[in-house]
């Protein structure tokens, strides 16, 4: 993934869907098809985004902990939003 | 100019190619909790989920396996397969010592007996419906 960092902000940014972790609850996965470059234009990537609370800020912020492509959704995530519902 | 069609075809498993992981490196990062397996050298691969278990790496073209990842590995996978949490423990201690390529392959050649029993138990995933070009 290494060059790809402009496609995890655009994933994150405007992702296809979005998935709570099956195990982690401070855990997030989004997914967006296309925006990989060759050879890989044709999967989804996948990042997934840990959420931890910080003692002075008052505030969650997120980590991106890995994103990879992949060609189908893990099963057992459970999907929270989707761009078309 | 005319717009060109591209078939959108997705990459699926060559199960053929399983016994590839017997001559790769497992690598635990214990940071992350993934176990991993790569092939040398590295080439442009995509993630392919098996059942939830775990991501098969497959070539992108051929759909050749490349590699595993097995996501929270210690914290889930093995409670889920205390067959393979044996296996583990026993690798983990005796790694340590000399025999650490053979203690290696062993692990390797246990973890493919376990995937292929799994594989063939396991339904067919669909895939991810895609969004049109």
């Amino acid at each position: 993934m290494k060059g790809c960092e402009s496609c995890v902000v655009a994933t994150i940014e405007a992702p296809y869907q979005v998935f709570q972790d099956r195990a982690f609850p401070d855990r997030r996965v989004v997914y967006r098809p296309f925006v990989l470059p060759r050879p890989m234009d044709r999967s989804y990537l996948r990042v997934v985004i840990e959420y931890k609370r910080r003692r002075f800020r008052k505030a969650y912020t997120g980590y991106v902990m890995t994103a990879f492509p992949v060609e189908n959704k893990r099963k057992g995530d459970i999907l929270l939003w989707s761009q078309f519902s | 100019m005319e717009p060109v069609l591209v078939e959108m075809k997705p990459v699926t498993p060559d199960m053929a190619t399983l016994d590839n992981l017997r001559t790769m490196s497992p690598k635990y990062d214990a940071r992350r909790d993934v176990f991993m397996l790569r092939s040398l050298p590295t080439r442009p691969a995509t993630s392919f989920d098996c059942d939830g278990q775990f991501w098969m790496r497959l070539d992108v073209q051929s759909g050749e396996i490349v590699g595993l990842e097995i996501e929270d590995f210690q914290s889930v996978f093995l409670k889920q397969h205390p067959e393979m949490a044996q296996a583990w423990l026993d690798y983990r201690r005796r790694r340590i010592g000399a025999a650490s390529d053979r203690t290696s392959q062993s692990f390797l050649v246990i973890l493919a007996g376990f995937l292929r029993s799994f594989l063939s138990d396991c339904s067919e995933q669909h895939r991810m419906e895609m969004l049109p070009a």
